[in-house]
This record gives structure tokens, C-alpha cells and sequence, in this order.
């Protein structure tokens, strides 16, 4: 918590209250507008799910700097440089994930609906991996009917 | 109790008799069966025979007070590396076996396929996890305090939690030799064949808890390394003034932290469908195996420059020293050594280019994966520009690493061949990619590691190894790999496929037979260390390093007494360079009286080590074994052990008087004294007890 | 390229020296501090992996013909819980404030046990959604998607149940020994864990219930 190092005790915890409320107040709005978009409906789903996106990112930062108290002070350097590169690799990561089983998604089960196939696993084993190896656009239903 | 519960399941789960893997002899004697058993037998005599040896020479005592409640990290780092020794022996026989099959293998062999399945998961898990990992573990434990000047870890009783736990997940793959079978489903475990439609007994579930016990062990490990990398350094040692080995311990252990959670996800998203039927990676009801894959990899490429980056560091340090010169380009070393830890997350698709992704998707992890050849490719440049014009002896670890240097770029480059998707769809599950891996981890892991366990033994122990016997040992793990791995990469190309017990082709038999002989040389090596330890404790007396410094090194652990005192340094030192110790030599000052000594104090011992091993592995056992009551105990005691040791505080800790270590300090300085330096070319001889004689200052390079 | 030792005035520092040790403070608070920033960091790799999961499993194949987010969720349970989990960080802030400031232990103690039964609305509310959605048949061996949920929000519910237990255990210490400089050591990092654990909370109701409902 940094209150700047000239005040009186009292005027440090008003700093550092003025902080906490501060940060309370942006993330309770940040919060409100997002859950009001979904509730009240008849926006685009693109436009509803931008601003969910962008709005929590922002009350991620949010967060951050008034709760975790983690800012660009060089003292909090440290902190904030473990933030960024564990946030690099998660996003890495995650994104990562995303890309490469939706780019299999669309060219493996591309249009299929499987939700309605309850297969017993082992016959689907065999079709399933028949499917991974041939690495081109291959309709699932045909595959399981056997 | 459910009182209409038969007594027995309730108490022993799926345990029975037939999971007695050493009774299976008696009712199948056929050759498969035997070693099956004979296996168990090894494991439950190799057990009784260590209580007897421990009782025998009254070694409970010792061995408890100074070793398993201790928190001093180079008994913590002594006994990481006992346990890889000893995994290490398990994971070569196994390899033996598997190739003495293979040359056996045409149209059959002597082995079932379940057992060579099981064989090469349980290899392939326990050289990784168990061998690998606590290898290196253990090196940095011993090694990065004493080079950065520390006199501990920043959290020792972490320390031995982390320790307590990879040794619970090694128990339960050597119980998996006794009770009930290990998975047959590779190191890597992919479902659906590790689901319980497919491995409905405790196979997977063994691989599952042995993983995740260990992986959170080297977790906490990680924390533990990259803290006292940051806070724990004398006065002076500025971040590039670090020696290169605790360079390349800072970004494995930060590897540690952000890979082994993808590990963990995975894992535990297996237990979940196998034990509460969830549908993560199922066939049916909409799992996705792919992910798993994914999961998998994600943790498993970073693993990979997590075992081979501490091997580096032992390279880089080992080459300065014998060569008698400053390590060439320290700062391009460093950061080769944090980009290839950076685009070590960025290239794990290339495990599996097969799986069905399109050409750009392939393309993009194809390109990230031929960088990582850039950073490498500097590192092998500066080690040969330190040794040129150097004092250069061919000592063990030299031999290692002048064998690593060409090996590994040979393996590299298949590596780069393996990169183009193309090709790799190619030779993708042959035995090409086997010959690759184990061209990088013989090489770069095993002999980095081997090398460092010699040039480090005489600090931690106070006298050197036999030289002779290493070198047996070198030439043997040289010969051995080449014979047993390069044929493999030629029946990779003609598509002999990994995992495989027998084959029809007899085209593969030649190679096959090469392979075979290769193993006894492996085998050679292995024995070789062995007889190596046995002569070098016998005629230790004649080997004695009492000066510390064998070698003529150039970092801070080589100015301390061996054995090295529990407080390491004296009085903690103050650093005005890199190699510090190699600079202070030239100037003459190698042995110097400090001008006053404080109380020194260490952290007191802890039981909590010795609770996490035990109930770890009764925790993993029961619920491999379907024993819910023993999980739940054992899982009870573990938390309760944390939230008790939490609310009393760290156990008290122990201060030495300054007047002691005085004492002690002033006897080994008179010690020294009495000494006779030695120079370089006797250096492998009986005359050599640690002082090194001043000789000519470095070559500029 | 300059050798280090250059940079020190040469002869007068040999590399090495060895000065009379100061007992130096060896601030444990800041170390440990740092270690759990690092755990954090690899939890929340362990998160965004479920995370990523989640996203993978919101197709038709891994519905499985079962139930979707759109039948599933419904917003005034998701805002509650928000509500709540939102609510305690502030008042763990004031907690911390009361610690820094010294004030009576009583008023710490005070707005710890508000956190705590605000941690405990959160949880009451989220199990008592799994109540509902199992007995809808909604259970995580419906299908991947279920599973993948069951993954990620119990396993949110399983850290706030661990930060609940360690507030217990905060408050039996201060109320028995006061606010040592260990109660502040140990607060410190549990606050890092609580406003972790609402920063997670972040992800779950904007990926897993707005964007479901979306
Ligand atoms: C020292 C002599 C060694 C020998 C003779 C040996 C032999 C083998 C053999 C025969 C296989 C199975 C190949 C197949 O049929 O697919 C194998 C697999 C494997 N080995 Fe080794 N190996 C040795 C050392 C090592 C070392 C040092 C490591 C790692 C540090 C290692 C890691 C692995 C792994 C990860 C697998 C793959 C297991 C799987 O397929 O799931 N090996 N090894
Ligand atoms: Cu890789």
C-alpha cells in the first residue's frame, strides 16, 4: 500500500480507504454494466460479448491496482514483472489451447452434430483414431455409422 | 462402516491376490512371468536387504538425525540424487531388457507385449520424473547457495516437503513392481487408452498419483530456487555476476513454476474421468482426447529445457575450469539461456503435427521450434571458444562434455529435421524420434548430469572419485548410446514403429542386433559407477581434498572447506567479480583469514519431509488401490501437519557461537597450510589434496 | 567486453573478501511474500487451463445433446455470488487497513469475520446452484461440457474454501496471541490469496455465465 511517505497516520488511512473505495466503485460498475447488457438481451452477440471481454479486462486491472496494490512504482517493479510474464505465458497458453483445438474442431467434427451420438467408447476408439490420423477434413458421421 | 459391505474389499479396495506380482512365477513359470516376478523379488529383497545393511551397522540413528529430519540443502541434495542413482539403475535395466527383446524380437521375443508395454511406460516416467528431475534438483540444491554465497535456501522445510514428495511418487512406482501393474500406456499416458474403458485396472491410476505428487513437489522446488536466487545472494553478487549454472537454476526454476501446472491439469482431469466418470477426454458423451494432447505437451516441451538447462550450466562450469580460462561470453550465454527458456512455451505443438491441425497451424510451430536451434547453437560456440587455447585436461567431465558437444548437435539436427512438419509426418511414432529424444537426454541430460555429480563429489564429500573407473564409465555411456541409438534411426526411416514388442520384418534385425550389443556397453557403464563409487570410498584417504579446491575452479563453492560445514561459508563473502574465487587466486588471495566471525544461525530440523514421503505415498496408494480410508487418513495427517507446524511456528533454530566457527575455520586455514599445491598435470594424482598451485594467468581469448 | 573486477578499484578488492559479519536482517516477511506471489502465478496457470477447457467444450460435440450454458445458467444466482465475493475483498481490504494502522484487535478481527461469512454466502450460494443443476441432471457425467464446468467452478469453490479455512485459523491466532509480526507476515499473503481468488471470480462470471448467457 503506498501512501505517499509525507502524510500524518490519519491522512495515510484516508489515503489508503480513498483507495480500497475507489477501487471498489470502479469494479462494482465494471461488474453492473456487463451483467445488465446479458440481462436486458436484444444487443448483437458480438457487441455483448466484446464488452464482457473488455470489461474484464479492465476490472482485471482494476484489481490489481487497488486491491493487490500492484502498480508502476518502482517499488512494486518486481511484482508487476511477475504479473506481465506470468500473464504472457498464460495467454500463451490458453490462447494456444484455443487456436489449435478449434482449428481441429472445425476440420475434424466441421458441421457434425455429435451431441446427439452416444456411443459405447470402445467403438468409437477405433473410429475416432482413424480420424486423427488422416489429418484431412473427414465428416464424423459417416466414420461412426460402422 | 456400511455394514453390508464385505469387511475385506472395504478395507483392502481392489487389492488381492492376484495383484501379487511375485507369486506369478510359481503359478506361470514361463520367461516373461519370471522376470515379471523376478522384478518383484529384486524390489522386495533390494528393500529387506537395505533395512538389514541400516541395522546392521546401526545406521538408523545417523541416518535419521542427519539426513531425513535435515534441512541443510546438500543432505536434501544428497539424497535427491541417491534417488535418482537408484531410479536411474531401475531405468537402465529396464532399457536393457527392452533392447535384449528387441534383438530377440523377430516374429516374437521372449517378452509379452502387455509387459514390454509396461516396461517402456515405466522407463520412459520413471527416467523423466524420477531419475532426471531429482538429479538435477538435487545438483542445484547442493551447488547455487554456495555459489551465490548463501548459507541455506530461502524456505528449508520446503525444501524437504518437495523432497518428501518426489520420493512418495518414486515409492509408488517401485510398489507398482510388487502390487499390480504399471500402465502400459508410455510416459506420456494419452487417452482413451489410459481411460477406464480401455485400462480399467490400477495401471494409469499409479502413473496419475506418482506424477502429480511429484509434480507438486517440484513446484514448490521451483518457488523454492527462484526466491533464494533472488534474496539470497552475498553482498556483491549481482545478477551478472552469477555463475552460469545458477543462471541456468534460475530459469529451470521458473520453467518449474509456469510447466508443471499443465501437468497437473492434465492429470487431474484424467482422475477425474476414471474416477468420477467425468467426460474430459473420453470417447464418448463429448470428451476430447485431443486436449489432452494439448495439456500434455504444454507442460512436456518446457519440461524438456528444464532437464537439459541445468545440464548447460554443469557444462559451462566444467568447461571454464578444465580449460583454466574465464567462461567466453557469459552475457550471450545468459540470455541464449532465457530465450530458449521463453521459447521453450511456444513450439509443444510439435509433438504432434500429426494429429489432424491444418499446414499453417504446423507451419507456425515448425518455424518457433527451428529457432530454439539459434540459442543452443551460441551456447555450443562458447563453450569451444572457452576451451580454445586453454588449459585444457581431459578429465571425466571434460570427456562427457567434449562427447556431449558433438553428440547433441548431432542429435540437434535430427531435431531440426523432426521440426519440418512434412517430414515429420514421415517418421512421426518410429523409432527416429526415439533415437532423437534419447540423443538429446544421453548426451545433454545423463552426461551434463554424471559430469557434475564428478566435478562436484569431492566438495560435498571430501574426497575425489577414481578416475579410472570414470573413465571406464564415460567410454562405456559414450560407446553404449552410439551402438544402441544410431541404428535406431536408421529403422526409424524404414518405418519400424516405436512401442512395438516384436516385428515381421527381418530387414530390422541387423540393427536390432547392433542395438543389443550397444546395451551391454550400457550396461558396462552403469556397472562401471558403481565399482567407481565402491573404490573411490575405499581409497578415499589417498584423495582427500582438504585444501576444497581440486580442480583450480573459479567460483564461490570451491572457497570452502570439503565436506563443506553446515553454515557453508564462515563468514559470508563478499563478491567484487565474476569468478570471483578465480580472481581472488590470482591475486593471491585464494586463502584468506576473515577480519571477524559472527554467530551463525541455521534453521532447526523438521519432520515435516519425512510426513509428506510417508503419508504421500499411503495417500497415492490408497487411491490406487481403491482404499478410501487410508487416502482420507493419510490426506487428514498431511493437512493437519501443515496447519499444526503453522500455528507452532518453525521448530527452534540452531546457532553455532562465533567463537566456534573461528575455531573451525582458523584449523582448516592451518590445515591448508600444511598442504603442498599441486599444478595442473597432477591433478588426477594422490599428491593432489585441494590447493591448486598458481599457474599462468589466463589466455586473452 | 570489460571484465567485472575492472570495475572495482583494482588490488584493493581480490575478487573475494571476507568482512566482519554483520548479523543482517534476513526479512523472512518479504521472502515468503514473494514465494506466494509465485505460487499464485502457477496457480493461475493451473486456472486458465480449466479455463481454456471450458472454452474448447462449448460446442455441440462436447454438449453431448445435453444440457447448454443458455439452459443452464440464470444471472440473479451469478450476480449474488458476485455480490458476495466482490463485497468480502473490500472488507478483507478494510482488514488490512485495520492491521496496518494498528488498530484494536477487536476491529480486525471484526472485518475478518465479515469476509469470512461473506466467503460462506458465496459458497452457500454456489452449492446450492449445483444442487439445482444437478437435480436437473446437469451433473458433470452428462457430458464434457458439464465436466468441464464441474472442473473450473468447484475448483474456484475448493480455493475459497481453503482461503475460508486459513481465515479461520488467522482469527484463532490473533484472537489468542494478538497481531504478532507473524499474523501480519501470514495476513499479508492472505490477502494476496483472497483478492486472487475475486480476480479468478472475474474470469468465472464473465467467460462462464455472461458469456454463456450471451
Ligand atoms: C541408458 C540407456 C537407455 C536405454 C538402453 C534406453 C532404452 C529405451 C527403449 C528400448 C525405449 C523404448 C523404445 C520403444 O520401443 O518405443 C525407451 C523409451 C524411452 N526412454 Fe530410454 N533408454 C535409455 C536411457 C534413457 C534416458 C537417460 C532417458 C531420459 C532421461 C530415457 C527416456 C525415455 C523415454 C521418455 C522413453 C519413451 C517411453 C515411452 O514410449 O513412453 N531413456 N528407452
Ligand atoms: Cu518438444
Amino acid at each position: 500500500m503506498s501512501a505517499p511517505h509525507n502524510l500524518s497516520p490519519a491522512e495515510a488511512y484516508r489515503h489508503d480507504l480513498k483507495g480500497y473505495l475507489t477501487g471498489f466503485v470502479l469494479a462494482v460498475v465494471l461488474t453492473v454494466i456487463p451483467f445488465a447488457m446479458v440481462a436486458k438481451g436484444g444487443m448483437s452477440f458480438n457487441t455483448v460479448i466484446g464488452t464482457i471481454v473488455v470489461l474484464g479486462l479492465i476490472q482485471v486491472v482494476v484489481h490489481v491496482r487497488y486491491f493487490l496494490h500492484v502498480d508502476l512504482s518502482p517499488e512494486r517493479r518486481e511484482d508487476l514483472y511477475i504479473i506481465l510474464f506470468s500473464a504472457l505465458l498464460l495467454f500463451i497458453m490458453a490462447a494456444g489451447t484455443i487456436w489449435i483445438l478449434a482449428n481441429l474442431q472445425d476440420r475434424m467434427m466441421g458441421g457434425v452434430d455429435m451431441g446427439t451420438m452416444h456411443m459405447e467408447s470402445g467403438s468409437a476408439g477405433s473410429s475416432m483414431s482413424g480420424m486423427q490420423m488422416n489429418g484431412t477434413t473427414m465428416k464424423m458421421d459417416g466414420a461412426a455409422k460402422n | 462402516m456400511n455394514l453390508t459391505q464385505p469387511f475385506w474389499p472395504a478395507v483392502l479396495g481392489r487389492l488381492d491376490l492376484d495383484s501379487l506380482d511375485f507369486l506369478k512365477v510359481f503359478f506361470h513359470p514361463t520367461l516373461n512371468d519370471v522376470i515379471l516376478s523376478g522384478a518383484a523379488w529384486a524390489v522386495l529383497v533390494g528393500g529387506v536387504l537395505g533395512v538389514a545393511v541400516l541395522s546392521y551397522f546401526k545406521l538408523w540413528g545417523p541416518m535419521w538425525r542427519n539426513y531425513l529430519v535435515s534441512v541443510d540443502h546438500k543432505r536434501i541434495g544428497i539424497m535427491y540424487i541417491v534417488l535418482a542413482l537408484i531410479m536411474l539403475a531401475r531405468g537402465v535395466v529396464e532399457g536393457v531388457v527392452m533392447r535384449t527383446q528387441q534383438a530377440d524380437g523377430l516374429g516374437g521375443g521372449f517378452l509379452s507385449a502387455n509387459h514390454y508395454a509396461q516396461l517402456f511406460s515405466t522407463h520412459g516416467t520413471i527416467m523423466i520424473f524420477f531419475m532426471a528431475m531429482p538429479f538435477l534438483t538435487g545438483l542445484i540444491n547442493i551447488v547455487v547457495p554456495l555459489q551465490i554465497g548463501a548459507r541455506d535456501v530461502s524456505f528449508p522445510m520446503l525444501n524437504s516437503v518437495s523432497l518428501g514428495l518426489t520420493v512418495s511418487g518414486a515409492a509408488l512406482i517401485m510398489i507398482s513392481l510388487v502390487l499390480g501393474e504399471f500402465s502400459t500406456g508410455g510416459w506420456t499416458a494419452y487417452p482413451p487408452y489410459t481411460e477406464m474403458s480401455f485400462q480399467p485396472g490400477v495401471g494409469p491410476d499409479y502413473w496419475i498419483w506418482s506424477l502429480i505428487l511429484a509434480g507438486v513437489g517440484s513446484t514448490l522446488t521451483g518457488i523454492n530456487f527462484v526466491v533464494t536466487i533472488f534474496k539470497e545472494r552475498a553482498p556483491g553478487m549481482t545478477l551478472m555476476r552469477m555463475p552460469m549454472f545458477t543462471w541456468t537454476a534460475l530459469c529451470a526454476s521458473i520453467l518449474l513454476i509456469f510447466a508443471l501446472p499443465p501437468l497437473t491439469v492434465a492429470a487431474l482431469m484424467l482422475a477425474a474421468d476414471r474416477y468420477l466418470d467425468f467426460h474430459f477426454f473420453t470417447n464418448a458423451l463429448g470428451g476430447n482426447m485431443m486436449n489432452f494432447a494439448n495439456l500434455v505437451w504444454l507442460f512436456g516441451h518446457p519440461e524438456v529445457y528444464i532437464l537439459i538447462l541445468p545440464a548447460f550450466g554443469v557444462y559451462s562450469e566444467i568447461v571454464a575450469t578444465y580449460s583454466g580460462k574465464r567462461l567466453y561470453g557469459y552475457g550471450s550465454l545468459v540470455v541464449a539461456t532465457m530465450s530458449i527458456a521463453i521459447l521453450s512455451f511456444t513450439v509443444w505443438l510439435h509433438h504432434f503435427f500429426t494429429m489432424g491441425q491444418d499446414a499453417n497451424v504446423n507451419a507456425a510451430f515448425g518455424i518457433a521450434t527451428m529457432l530454439i536451434g539459434i540459442p543452443t547453437g551460441v551456447k555450443v560456440y562458447d563453450w569451444m571458444a572457452t576451451m580454445y587455447r586453454g588449459r585444457v585436461r581431459m578429465t571425466v567431465p571434460m570427456i562427457y562434455l567434449s562427447s556431449f558437444m558433438v553428440l547433441f548437435v548431432l542429435g540437434g539436427l535430427s531435431g531440426i529435421i523432426l521440426a519440418n512438419p512434412s517430414i515429420d509426418f514421415q517418421v512421426h511414432n518410429t523409432l527416429f524420434l526415439v533415437a532423437h529424444f534419447h540423443n538429446m537426454l544421453i548426451p545433454g541430460l545423463l552426461f551434463g548430469m554424471l559430469a557434475g555429480y564428478t566435478y562436484w563429489f569431492p566438495k560435498v564429500f571430501g574426497f575425489r572419485l577414481n578416475d579410472r573407473w570414470g573413465y571406464i564409465s564415460a567410454y562405456s555411456w559414450i560407446v553404449g548410446f552410439v551402438l544402441v541409438f544410431f541404428p535406431l534411426y536408421v529403422v526409424g526411416l524404414m518405418g519400424m514403429t516405436r512401442r512395438t514388442v516384436s516385428y515381421v520384418d527381418p530387414a530390422y534385425q541387423p540393427w536390432m542386433l547392433m542395438s543389443g550389443v550397444g546395451a551391454i556397453f550400457v550396461t558396462v557403464a552403469l556397472a562401471a559407477l558403481v565399482v567407481q563409487l565402491y573404490v573411490s570410498i575405499r581409497e578415499r584417504n589417498y584423495t582427500r581434498d582438504i585444501g576444497g579446491d581440486p580442480w583450480d575452479a573459479r567460483t564461490l563453492e570451491w572457497a570452502t572447506p570439503s565436506p563443506l560445514p553446515a553454515y557453508n561459508f564462515a563468514v559470508i563473502p563478499h563478491v567484487h567479480a565474476r569468478e570471483a574465487f578465480a580472481v581472488a587466486k590470482e591475486a593471491g588471495r585464494g586463502y584468506q583469514e576473515p577480519t571477524g566471525y559472527a554467530d551463525i544461525h541455521l534453521p532447526g530440523d523438521t519432520y515435516m519431509g519425512v510426513i509428506m514421503a510417508v503419508f504421500g505415498t499411503a495417500f497415492g496408494f490408497g487411491m490406487i488401490w481403491y482404499m478410501w480410508w487410508l487416502a482420507v487418513v493419510s490426506f487428514a495427517v498431511m493437512a493437519v501437519a501443515f496447519i499444526v507446524r503453522a500455528l507452532r511456528g518453525d521448530r527452534a533454530a540452531i546457532t553455532i557461537p562465533a567463537a566456534q566457527v573461528e575455531a573451525e575455520h582458523k584449523a582448516w586455514l592451518a590445515q591448508v597450510r600444511t598442504v603442498t599445491p599441486v599444478t595442473r598435470e597432477r591433478e588426477l594424482e594422490h599428491a593432489n589434496h585441494g590447493v591448486a598451485a598458481p599457474e599462468t594467468k589466463e589466455v586473452a581469448a | 567486453m570489460s571484465h567485472a573486477a575492472t570495475m572495482e578499484p583494482a588490488g584493493q578488492n581480490p575478487g573475494l573478501t571476507f568482512g566482519a559479519e554483520h548479523a543482517h536482517d534476513h526479512d523472512h516477511a518479504g521472502k515468503a511474500l514473494s514465494g506466494f506471489w509465485l505460487f499464485m502465478m502457477s496457480d493461475l496457470i493451473i486456472f486458465g487451463l480449466f479455463f481454456a477447457t471450458y472454452g474448447t467444450m462449448l460446442v455441440p460435440m462436447s454438449f453431448a445433446g445435453g444440457p447448454t450454458p443458455k439452459e443452464l445458467f440464470e444471472i440473479p444466482g451469478a450476480a449474488m455470488e458476485t455480490a458476495a465475493l466482490l463485497t468480502s475483498t473490500l472488507t478483507f481490504g478494510f482488514a488490512s487497513l485495520a492491521v496496518k494502522y494498528n488498530f484494536a484487535k477487536g476491529k480486525v478481527l471484526g472485518w475478518l469475520a465479515i469476509t469470512l461469512a461473506l466467503g460462506m454466502v458465496f459458497l452457500g450460494l454456489e452449492i446450492s446452484e449445483f444442487a439445482r443443476m444437478f437435480a436437473e441432471g446437469a451433473v458433470p457425467q452428462r457430458s464434457g461440457f458439464l465436466s468441464s464446468f464441474f472442473g473450473l467452478v468447484p475448483l474456484h469453490g475448493a480455493h475459497v474454501t481453503a482461503g475460508s479455512i486459513w481465515l479461520i485459523m488467522m482469527m484463532v491466532q490473533i484472537a489468542r496471541g494478538g497481531i504478532t509480526d507473524s499474523v501480519r507476515s501470514r495476513l499479508a499473503r492472505l490477502a494476496l490469496f483472497w483478492h486472487f481468488l475475486d480476480i479468478i471470480w472475474i474470469g468465472i462470471f464473465s467467460v462462464v455465465y455472461l458469456g454463456g448467457l450471451a
